[in-house]
């Protein structure tokens, strides 16, 4: 069963190169239909041989699902052939699903690679082809370094224990050097600081399906590497280290966002807190990381179809001023869309706000209050560009005729992923065990594997 | 005693109902709106008396109550305004009500985002700016005491206090009263302090460490007491005048209700800040007529004279 399994993924991988350099180079033949089913089928072939039971694949449902619907909303505005993206859509959620369960670090570092590639493949599905350029050459550099990063892992780890499994390397004393680059690969990887730069401009210059595919693989995926790596004691000055850059992870971006006048790069900076979260709820063990996921999949769409919403095809660069009046004009939406973007903040009454909390009930159960300063420190450094934005949306009279730009499947986006993220706060009130949560979902119809 | 959803979801519906209500024409919105107030201040009667709700809750609801009741929308306000305004007092209740420190510091954060969500409504630019710091000013300090609720340090004293000092408009924690305040339509002045200061002294009440340096405290509430009486003393504007009145009982109804160790005298200070934020209603309520200062004057001087002679 593996080999038939590990042709079509290879075929796959070959079709995917040929694809995205065809994409590239602005060749758009009939022939290329062949691959994409190829590619489709391959995919979907390979995830349901290693379809894992676990609440991850709920969660890449539900990414998939508001995908989907981003993309569709999206398809119009694109000059792209719509099998294309959803071909390789559907090969960035097997190969999730693929990473999920890889339980070596050779495993890891193929599948991470070949997502990489594909994310720049989706880059190109774009308009503006000088700054996508710009992207995909950033993207690629970034994806030679992880790889580099993970090749000397690799190497060190078979070096020093023989094997490059998940299980030995985390408890073998003499794979500690290997493990040391795994994490930086894994910092890259999530785009934590000091990695911030290519994520945030691959966020800012792609607000569409592609960036919300993009943040959320990564955080997921990472969120499963670092949470492996964090499942043994760790040694406490790489401890020290790690939470120093989940700190400035949090705090740097929004600071960062602070000077930019373009909206969507300011909200790139902002979503990139999102690493910071994730390693911080890695780092002290806190088992929810599931909520986690949960609140990428449902915040991410809405933050981006906000961005779409009012974006005019002929100034897609928004500024502060841009959106004077916007929030009057369209109050639920412009409610809404400040919602989500708050959950991202951290402030009461948002899912965001509840995963700060576990967080802060943890560190004090740990000894470590110290981190209470650094959580209401990113909320605030969070919340300035937010409550600025707000004021501009609802404080100022209406300047643009903004009627004309009204989107019905965006505005639906944004308002129901508001609401999914209050009901999804209520739901993790009201059941606050984790694994009752997990079992909640996995009972779910649809979600049942 | 009833589920506290039940009242919290009152105003709530009602808000609801008041915007479902079709507009005959403006005034029979305005005359609805005092429809359900007068309900709403029934209910909370009926609960007084029926005993399932405390004094101290009553006398807080009924202050609200009673000031809220004298807001008049204008002709151009936004029809989100009215069930905003009972969307504010439903959480403000909620706030009151509620038993848990940590869902009463959330839901004082929700009223005054809330609140100062409706008035940047009100003004240009200039109010935008305002509402915007006063709305970073109050993040931090609710959720600094909000993580600060499980410290088991003696200093975060002070930061706990600094949510309820900051809606009882203690000169020292307001800084951004005047900017605030100012070229304010009255309906929106009185629609803050009747929110804000029953949920501020609703808290102080609450807080549940003792004053760990006293007469620090009695320096800085004198100090802001005088501090307030100047203001009141140089400022020119009739309305920032009654603000600044106010101020200057709050800070001395604070020192009461943190400096003192009896039940009895925390609540009758809450009973004079209470007084004090009527005594500000009806001034600005009859901004037109001066002879009312006589009477805000001598509510003054009575709350001072009270506060040397120590009850």
């Amino acid at each position: 069963m593996m080999v038939p399994v590990s042709i079509l993924f290879a075929c796959a991988l070959l079709c995917l190169i040929l694809e995205t350099l065809g994409t590239s180079l602005g060749e758009r033949k009939t022939g290329n239909r062949y691959y994409i089913v190829l590619v489709a089928l391959t995919g979907i072939l390979a995830a349901a041989y290693h379809l894992p039971t676990q609440l991850i694949f709920g969660v890449c449902t539900l990414l998939t699902l508001m995908s989907l619907i981003l993309a569709v909303s999206q398809m119009h505005h694109a000059d792209l052939e719509l099998g294309d993206a959803y071909a390789l859509i559907l090969v960035v959620y097997a190969l999730l699903l693929l990473l999920c369960t890889a339980h070596n670090l050779v495993d890891f570092a193929v599948i991470t690679a070949f997502l990489n590639l594909i994310f720049i493949g989706l880059a190109y599905f774009r308009r503006s082809r000088r700054l996508v350029a710009e992207i995909a050459i950033k993207l690629l550099f970034s994806a030679l370094f992880y790889f580099c990063f993970l090749s000397v892992a690799i190497i060190l780890a078979l070096q020093s224990t023989g094997s490059t499994d998940w299980a030995i390397l985390l408890t073998h004393p003499e794979a500690q050097l290997a493990i040391s680059f795994v994490w930086i690969a894994a910092l890259l990887w999530i785009g934590s600081v000091p990695f911030l730069g290519v994520h945030v401009d691959y966020l800012d210059a792609a607000p569409s399906f592609a960036s919300v595919l993009f943040l959320g693989s990564i955080l997921i995926s990472g969120g499963v590497l670092i949470s492996t790596l964090t499942a043994h004691p760790l040694d406490p000055k790489l401890f020290q280290v790690l939470v120093f850059f989940a700190g400035a992870s949090l705090l740097v971006p929004p600071i960062l966002g602070l000077d930019q006048r373009r909206i969507g790069r300011m909200i790139a900076y902002l979503v990139m807190t999102q690493a910071g979260v994730l390693l911080l709820l890695a780092l002290f063990q806190i088992p929810v990381l599931p909520i986690f996921y949960l609140h990428l999949a449902i915040a991410l769409p809405g933050t981006i179809a906000g961005i779409r919403f009012w974006k005019h095809s002929q100034n897609s660069d928004k500024s502060w001023e841009d959106y004077a009046g916007a929030g009057r004009k369209h109050p639920f939406v412009g409610f809404a869309w400040l919602f989500i973007l708050a959950s991202f903040g951290g402030v009461p009454p948002t899912l965001g706000f509840w995963l700060y909390g576990q967080l802060a009930n943890k560190a004090l159960q740990t000894g470590a209050p110290w981190v209470l300063l650094l959580i209401l420190l990113a909320i605030i450094a969070s919340m300035i560009p937010i409550a600025r934005l707000g004021v501009f949306m609802f404080s100022k009279p209406v300047r643009h005729d903004l009627v004309l730009l009204h989107q019905p499947r965006q505005a639906f986006l944004v308002i129901t992923c508001a609401l999914f993220i209050f009901v999804a706060k209520i739901v993790c009130l009201a059941i606050p065990n984790v694994h009752e949560f997990q079992n909640f979902v996995s009972r779910l119809p649809g979600l049942n594997l | 005693m009833p589920r506290i959803e039940i009242i919290i979801l009152a105003p709530l519906i009602a808000a609801l109902l008041i915007s479902l209500v079709p507009p005959l024409d403006i005034r029979t919105r305005s005359a609805m709106s005092m429809v359900f107030q007068l309900g709403w201040l029934g209910l909370i009667i009926f609960l007084g008396i029926q005993g399932s709700l405390g004094r101290v809750h009553c006398g807080l609801l009924l202050a609200q109550t009673l000031v809220t009741a004298g807001v008049r929308f204008r002709k151009n306000t936004p029809s989100l305004l009215p069930p905003m305004s009972w969307l504010l007092t439903g959480i403000a209740t909620a706030a009151i009500l509620t038993p848990d420190l940590s869902l009463l510091l959330i839901l004082a954060y929700l009223h005054i985002a809330f609140l100062l969500f409706v008035t940047s409504q009100t003004g240009g630019i200039y109010k935008g700016s305002a509402t915007y710091e006063s709305f970073l000013f109050f993040v931090t300090i609710d959720l600094a005491a909000y993580f600060s609720i499980s410290l088991p340090y003696l200093w975060t004293y002070w930061i706990l206090i600094l949510p309820g000092l900051a809606r009882i408009l203690f000169p020292l924690t307001a800084p951004y009263a005047r900017s605030l305040f100012v070229n304010c339509p009255t309906e929106i002045m009185l629609l803050m302090l009747s929110g804000a200061v029953p949920v501020g002294i609703a808290w102080l009440l609450r807080i549940p460490l003792p004053c760990p340096y006293l007469e620090l405290l009695e320096i800085l509430s004198f100090g802001s007491s005088f501090f307030a009486a100047i203001l009141f003393l140089i400022e020119k504007s009739r309305r920032q005048r009654a603000i600044y009145l106010f101020m200057t009982q709050s800070a001395l109804c604070a020192r009461l209700i943190l400096g003192s160790g009896s039940l009895h005298v925390q609540l009758f200070a809450g009973l004079l800040c209470l007084v004090a934020l009527a005594n500000t209603a009806l001034w600005l309520y009859l901004i037109d007529y001066p002879r009312v200062r006589i009477l805000n004057t001598t509510l003054a001087a009575a709350t001072l004279f009270l506060l040397v002679y120590r009850p």
